[in-house]
């Protein structure tokens, strides 16, 4: 057993005899697995991105492996990997449960979605000297045990303090019209009122029911061996000590599978928050020491991860690449209607965060070529974007807002649902993706799948996803990109050919099989 | 015939350290061996002192504002200094006078101004003159003093005065050691009927006997890289633009370079360094004040040398030392200057930016440790102070320099 945990400082952990059972697996070296559901185990939101990933293959991985599998989350104080029942799993994996890392070892069981007022009171109430001051400013006698006593009861909060301040603001549609002013925003009271709705939907779809401490809810080690493949691919740069899982490693000469989705932060750092930068070179610079096994994203990435070990001299690792599923969790087309700002409008769609590397600029050039070449019809056409507001486009969005050529046809979406995204799909009229780079391009196979016609561009990955489907345009030729839209804008033969040949010849990637394709390759490179 | 050498220089060699003390001393080695009589004074700053300066040696006294309101020009002062104390020319000129010198040797320009008073004066009739040039050093101080912020009108003015002093003396020397080619070659183009040298730095023979490596606790058996600085800026700013630039992932996550000297503190504390603290701590062991016993047990038990030296003229003794010790060497082309014999050498690498210094420090930690042919040692071995300057011909040339008037002697 991997007792070097014995000496950790904080609560030892309890440790877990093996069962015979297990005696007889580890006898069978690599045949042992764990999916780490760490980053999953965090989240509170919609499962975007790479949680949707760990999600969607951990979901998946039990009827896979049977047996084979335990799911774990790795315990970042202590230095190992903590098992999680299925049933547990599930629930995280559903979003229904919440683990609380704190290790403050009096979290209790947390309500269930508390209301607004509830959640603040929870805030403060982890902070009993500030809860106490409250009490003073309103007249009220302090008591320090009874104040603790009431954390205990009231538990953790399920909403950040952030996401409270937004959710409390958009209550109030003024206040909320006033503060996006102030950021240089602008929305209408119509506006805010689908944005309410929407985090209202989106609150009762994320919002876990409980959040449990780590170790009530994991309070078995995963049994650490030469027989075991631990399976990581989440939010590992913020959840995981890589450093320590390496030296965890060296003594227990256990297998480290991690899901490598791009080597952006390396290969083009000025497109990555500059924060996430180091962050990221840190991690990958100690993830090829301590994985076996790389399960890339696509080729592209495959290649990248390649390229970049032979570059730096670092060990080879097993690669082997899979797709992602294309397929929206929430398939219901009576679910949601489009925003109003896009009733009676022909629209192309583009999501992904507004970022520089995803090259919205590209298309508000193209854009306002069109619209000042009277290429496009500005009562009818709109260019849309979904996506959050990311970082270093102040500067776009500040044009995007005054441009009088523009601003009234572009309209820019955050913050919506699975079932938003769907009636958004599936009222396009073609989807774009200028970005500079990706390893992958989810939105591409999205909006394919939902038989858009698509322009994008030919960058990293996004051709092994598009296929011959695409009309691709070079990121920075805009005259093309304009060109490329105006047919599809003004020829409606061209956009129904388009239109018909995605239906009839794009194959979408459904989870299950993007899913199917991971276990096997990944069990190809565990048992060869 | 056997000659009275008296060098005068900007530093004492009591204790020598530094890459100028260090050449200067193996001089007198050399000329001692040889049965001359080899004597040095200084005109010295701080820190040295007691302990580490010699009996002929003076202190540097104020000189006037023009000096002391500059940073990096005590050398150009001391010779102002030197020649126009009362106190300090009596010194230098008492000294001639007891040691009746057959040769007077300048190591680097700065020195000048006092000889030249005691020619003007008849103390040095007859006497041969030795520049003994460590550097060709006008644009390298107006380097320096523009990396130090100062105004580009008054760092020309300082380098103009150099090599206006620099081009007195070469005109006026019997023989000048010049310590690269390419140094040599400026003099060559000058007015100047001395004989041209080249002796290239070099560096000292290995103790005998070597003490156990403080390394070995740090790095077990495993190969690691060396560095090796002294707290002069341009030796931190090397490596870090060199080496450190982007942290130290390639190594793996174990100990695997060894810093060492006073360069540490500057590397350690620097952001591109402190960027990637933790995986750097994992592979990067910093020695900052190693004996130099345990300094040279450190370098014997290296796998390779680095030499990210980008700044700076003449021939780095580090660089010698490098060669000297067999190893693998990974090294700027300005490191090699002087020494550009081993531009092409099994084992040596030419790195110039980051990342080829990168590919090269992969390619030397993939590789067995370095194995050299019996002819690839001995050309190594030629960067020992005595080989080096056995094949100056500054033996013969010294033996040749004329004598003082007898009258004088």
């Amino acid at each position: 057993m991997d007792e070097k945990l014995s000496a950790a400082p904080a609560r030892t952990p309890k440790t877990t005899r093996r069962s015979a059972k297990e005696k007889a697996r580890a006898s069978l070296p690599g045949k042992r697995l764990a999916f780490d559901l760490s980053t999953s185990a965090r989240w509170g939101g919609i499962a975007v991105g790479i949680v949707r990933v760990e999600r969607e293959l951990a979901r998946r991985a039990a009827a896979r492996w049977g047996d084979r599998l335990d799911y774990c989350v790795y315990d970042t104080q202590q230095n190992c990997f903590r098992r999680i029942s299925v049933a547990a799993a599930m629930e995280i994996i559903e979003g229904r449960l919440q683990l609380d890392f704190e290790q403050s070892g009096k979290a209790p069981l947390a309500q269930t979605d508390m209301a607004l007022r509830v959640q603040l009171r929870a805030h403060l109430l982890r902070r009993p000297a500030l809860f106490a001051l409250t009490q003073v400013v309103r007249g009220r006698k302090v008591d320090m045990p009874a104040i603790h006593s009431l954390a205990a009861e009231t538990g953790a909060p399920t909403l950040s303090l952030r996401r409270l301040g937004r959710e409390y603001v958009l209550g109030h549609a003024r206040l909320y019209q006033a503060i996006q002013r102030l950021r240089g925003r602008s929305f209408s009271l119509e506006q805010i009122k689908q944005l309410q709705a929407e985090s209202l939907e989106s609150r009762a779809q994320t919002l876990p029911d409980v959040r449990v401490p780590l170790r009530e809810a994991a309070p078995d080690l995963i049994p650490l061996g030469p027989d075991l493949t631990i399976i990581s691919g989440g939010l590992d740069w913020d959840h995981k000590n890589l450093r320590a899982i390496y030296a965890l490693k060296a003594e227990h000469k256990f297998r480290y599978a991690a899901i490598i989705y791009d080597l952006i932060p390396l290969k083009f750092p000025h497109y990555v928050v500059p924060f996430y930068v180091d962050l990221l070179t840190d991690y990958f610079g100690e993830l090829f020491w301590t994985a076996d096994y790389g399960m890339c994203i696509s080729e592209c990435t495959e290649r990248d991860v390649r390229e970049h070990c032979i570059e730096n001299g670092l060990p080879p690792l097993g690669l082997a690449n899979f797709p992602l599923g294309g397929d929206l969790p929430d398939n219901d087309e009576s679910d949601a209607e489009l925003p109003p700002a896009l009733k009676g409008k022909r629209y192309a769609l583009f999501v992904s965060t507004i970022e520089p590397r995803k090259n919205h600029r590209a298309l508000y050039e193209a854009w306002d070529q069109l619209i000042q070449q009277g290429a496009v019809d500005p009562e009818t056409c709109r260019l849309v974007f979904v996506g959050r507001h990311g970082w270093n486009t102040g500067e776009l969005m500040h044009e995007i807002r005054t441009n009088p050529r523009t601003r009234s046809t572009i309209v820019i979406l955050q913050g919506i649902s699975d079932a938003a995204l769907n009636a958004l799909y599936r009222g396009a009229e073609f989807g774009l993706f200028p970005s500079r780079y990706e390893g992958y391009g989810l939105p591409l196979a999205e909006m394919l799948s939902h038989g858009l016609p698509c322009i994008s561009s030919p960058t990293g990955s996004l051709p092994e996803v598009g296929g011959t489907m695409v009309t691709y345009k070079d990121p920075v030729d805009i005259h093309g990109w304009a060109n490329a839209m105006a047919q599809l804008f003004s020829d409606s033969a061209e956009l129904a050919r388009q239109r018909r040949a995605v239906r009839v010849n794009y194959q979408p990637t459904s989870w299950d099989k993007a899913a199917e394709l991971f276990f096997e390759r990944l069990d190809a490179l565990v048992t060869p | 015939m056997t000659r009275r050498i008296l060098a005068l220089s900007t530093y004492p060699i009591a204790k020598p350290r530094h890459g100028g003390q260090l050449r200067v001393s193996a001089l007198q080695d050399f000329y001692r061996a040889l049965g001359h009589t080899f004597e040095c004074a200084a005109v010295y700053t701080a820190p040295y002192g007691p302990g580490t300066v010699g009996p002929n040696d003076i202190k540097l006294g104020f000189v006037g504002s023009r000096w002391t309101d500059t940073p990096f020009v005590t050398d150009l002062a001391s010779g102002r200094f030197a020649a126009e104390n009362p106190a300090a020319y009596a010194h230098f000129s008492g000294l001639v006078a007891r040691q009746r010198p057959d040769v007077i040797q300048l190591e680097q320009p700065f020195l000048w101004p006092l000889v030249k008073r005691l020619r003007a004066e008849g103390k040095l009739d007859g006497v041969s003159i030795v520049y003994s040039s460590h550097n060709w050093e006008g644009p390298l101080k107006e380097a320096l003093l523009l990396n130090a912020g100062i105004s580009a009108t008054k760092a020309a003015e300082f380098r103009a005065e150099i090599e206006a002093m620099e081009t007195e003396l070469a005109g006026a020397s019997d023989i000048i050691i010049a310590v690269s080619a390419e140094e040599a070659k400026v003099y060559a183009a000058m007015e100047t009927s001395a004989r041209i040298l080249l002796a290239p730095n070099g560096t000292s023979r290995p103790p005998g006997r070597l003490v156990e490596s403080k390394a070995k606790a740090e790095f077990g058996d495993a190969p690691f890289m060396f560095f090796v600085g002294s707290a002069y800026p341009p030796n931190s700013e090397g490596f870090i633009d060199l080496v450190a630039t982007g942290g130290f992932y390639f190594l793996p996550p174990h100990k695997r370079l060894a810093v060492c000297g006073g360069a540490s503190d500057a590397i350690f504390s620097h952001p591109e360094y402190q960027r990637f603290l933790g995986a750097n701590s994992q592979r990067v062991h910093f020695f900052p004040d190693l004996g130099d016993e345990d300094l040279w047990a450190v370098k014997a038990s290296a796998h390779a040398f680095l030499l990210p030296i980008k700044f700076g003229g003449g021939t780095n003794l580090k660089s010698a030392e490098a060669l000297a010790s067999g190893k693998w060497v990974i090294a700027t082309s300005t490191a090699l200057r002087g020494l550009d014999r081993f531009l092409d050498a099994p084992g040596v690498i030419v790195a110039d930016t980051p990342a080829a210094f990168r590919k090269a420090a992969i390619k030397v930690m993939g590789s067995p440790a370095l194995k050299l042919t019996k002819a690839e040692r001995d050309a190594r071995d030629t960067v020992y102070w005595d080989r080096a300057l056995a094949l100056s011909g500054l033996g013969q040339a010294i033996g040749e320099a004329r004598t003082p008037v007898p009258s004088r002697a």
